[in-house]
């Protein structure tokens, strides 16, 4: 009787221990980027007594777009004016740069040179390149490039394209944060572990909303590796 | 000469106890068997929990924290002096993920999940084919029934057993000495398992040495090593696991057990690997009862 006792005893102090030391805990993960502002319509040129309005987005301390007001300073407010919202107007002939930031601060910034003259020139970018490298002990390498063909927003991964199969789950993401795939752009699952792929992005992403190529084993949250656009 | 055989009789019965000690699953250390009405069962905890795994060329990769807990019913049963019956059940297992929190802001990226259910079955027979002698030498037969859960959890990553039909045939032989107040004891294994259902087949070996000490104290080391002969029908993609296909590994456990009563003791053992390939990549562990009959 007693040694059945300590036996139940036992047996409950072990499965109670089981269900204890089991519990779901934390990872942290390491996701802290560089805050970002960045100026994302390019102007090289405005003709004098035209306007524009400029746009920017913010990316904030984990690489995510958020909603905040800008400060805009235009260098040569005689040659080229700008409002608070920054719309742009060219009054003379003559250069300026154009200054963006963040009211009250001035540790992140981006810069654009804009020459008033007869004529506007916006810089608009068609393609976009980089390469892909493992950060993993799983092979991912190959090259890839971004393209806007006019009417559709094209991810393409070259013929010396090659990732590993041994994953479950390899999925590509577009991210400005390569630390985590929280937050970015889910692209497709890989099914094709070699050579050359095409793939039309949604209609809302613009060329140059994002930094890097992302590629994730999705179920298992394990990074596999990136690759930055070069331009 | 009577009095020198029971000396060894009751050498025998105390290192037969020290093999199931240490039964890892299926792979019950000894040439050993129980004489007809004797045993010997143990409840126990083991578990792994790892945020790194051993991919399929033997490099060691991260991922997101994954564990396994096993309470574990083990039983040795000797249905005749030369047979004996053999069980190993998980009769609750857990498997969960962790959590993804943000370093930066300290929101939830993912929650995490987890699985809770009975664990794949091993039930089979031993049979001692040279027993009572210096060297003895066994057969076992297990039968590995997969009453585990595969693919489990939100992210369908969870799994509790592997969902195949398996079959291990195996021999072991073994040998002890006493030496002063130690008993000595070292064995030997070679096995075969049979997967279904696609999953490559395996061979295993492995061999223990250890020791005991004035009747109560024991000490083990066992070390394994289970090969795949890589004939699946598919491409295993799963490392973050000790489930998958193709699962290899060369591995140590090392072993304490303390005789408190005649008839109960506690065991405790760590286990790690010296290399692997598609599996967890850290240490187990295990605390434990044992009754002997």
């Amino acid at each position: 009787m007693e040694n059945m006792k300590m036996i139940k005893t036992i047996f409950f102090g072990v499965a109670i221990s089981s269900l204890l030391l089991s519990c779901i805990g934390e990872d942290i993960i390491a996701d802290r980027m560089d805050e970002l502002v960045k100026i994302t319509t390019r102007v090289e040129s405005l003709a004098i007594g035209t306007n524009f309005q400029l746009e920017a987005t913010y990316l904030n301390e984990v690489g995510q777009v958020e909603d905040v007001g800008f400060a805009w300073v235009s260098s040569n407010e005689n040659v080229i004016s700008i409002t608070s919202s920054g719309l742009i107007e060219a009054l003379t002939g003559g250069t300026t740069v154009i200054t963006l930031s963040l009211p009250g601060r001035v540790d992140i910034m981006d810069v654009m040179t804009i020459t008033a003259s007869s004529t506007t020139e916006i810089l608009m970018k068609t393609e976009r390149k980089g390469t892909l490298q493992t950060t993993s002990s799983y092979a991912l390498s190959g090259d890839f490039t971004l393209v806007d063909t006019g009417s559709s927003l094209e991810l393409r991964l070259a013929s010396d394209f090659v990732a590993s199969s041994a994953l479950p789950g390899l999925y590509m993401y577009l991210t400005n944060n390569t630390n985590t795939n929280n937050g970015a752009l889910e692209i497709a699952a890989i099914n094709m572990f070699t050579g050359a792929q095409v793939f039309t992005l949604p209609s809302e992403v613009k060329i140059d909303d994002y930094s890097h190529v992302l590629f994730y084993c999705k179920p298992f949250s394990v990074k596999v590796g990136d690759g930055r656009f070069e331009n | 000469m009577a009095g020198l055989k029971i000396r060894y009789m009751k050498k025998i019965k105390l290192v037969i106890i020290l093999c199931a000690i240490v039964s890892f699953q299926a792979t019950a250390g000894g040439g050993w068997v129980h004489s007809k009405g004797k045993g010997f069962f143990k409840l126990s905890e083991w578990w792994v929990v790892a945020d790194k795994h051993y991919i399929g060329n033997g490099e060691i990769d991260d991922n997101i924290t994954t564990g396994l807990y096993n309470t574990n019913l083990y039983g040795e049963y000797g249905i005749s002096d030369k047979v004996n019956l053999m069980l190993n059940l998980p009769i609750f297992s857990r498997s969960f993920t962790n959590d993804e929190v943000s370093g930066t802001t300290g929101s939830l990226i993912m929650a995490g999940d987890a699985i809770n259910s009975i664990g794949d079955m091993d039930i089979g027979l031993k049979y001692g084919i040279i027993r009572n002698k210096p060297v003895v030498l066994s057969a076992s037969l297990y039968l590995g029934l997969p009453l585990g859960k595969t693919n489990g959890g939100n992210r369908r990553t969870l799994a509790t057993g592997d969902g195949e039909f398996n079959q291990i045939l195996s021999v072991q032989a073994s040998t002890s000495k006493s030496i002063g107040k130690f008993n000595l004891f070292a064995g030997i294994d070679l096995g075969f398992n049979n997967r279904t259902k696609g999953f490559s087949d395996e061979l295993r070996y492995g061999l223990e040495i250890g020791s005991v000490f004035n009747k109560r104290l024991i000490t083990i080391l066992r070390l394994q090593r289970f090969e795949s002969l890589e004939n699946s029908n598919f491409v295993e993609d799963n490392g973050v696991s000790i489930f998958a296909s193709d699962t290899e590994f060369s591995a140590y456990t090392y072993e304490v057990a303390y005789e408190i009563k005649e008839k109960y003791g506690i065991t405790a053992n760590v286990g790690g690997a010296f290399s692997g390939r598609l599996i967890f990549a850290n240490k187990s562990y295990s605390i434990g009862v044992y009754m002997k009959l």
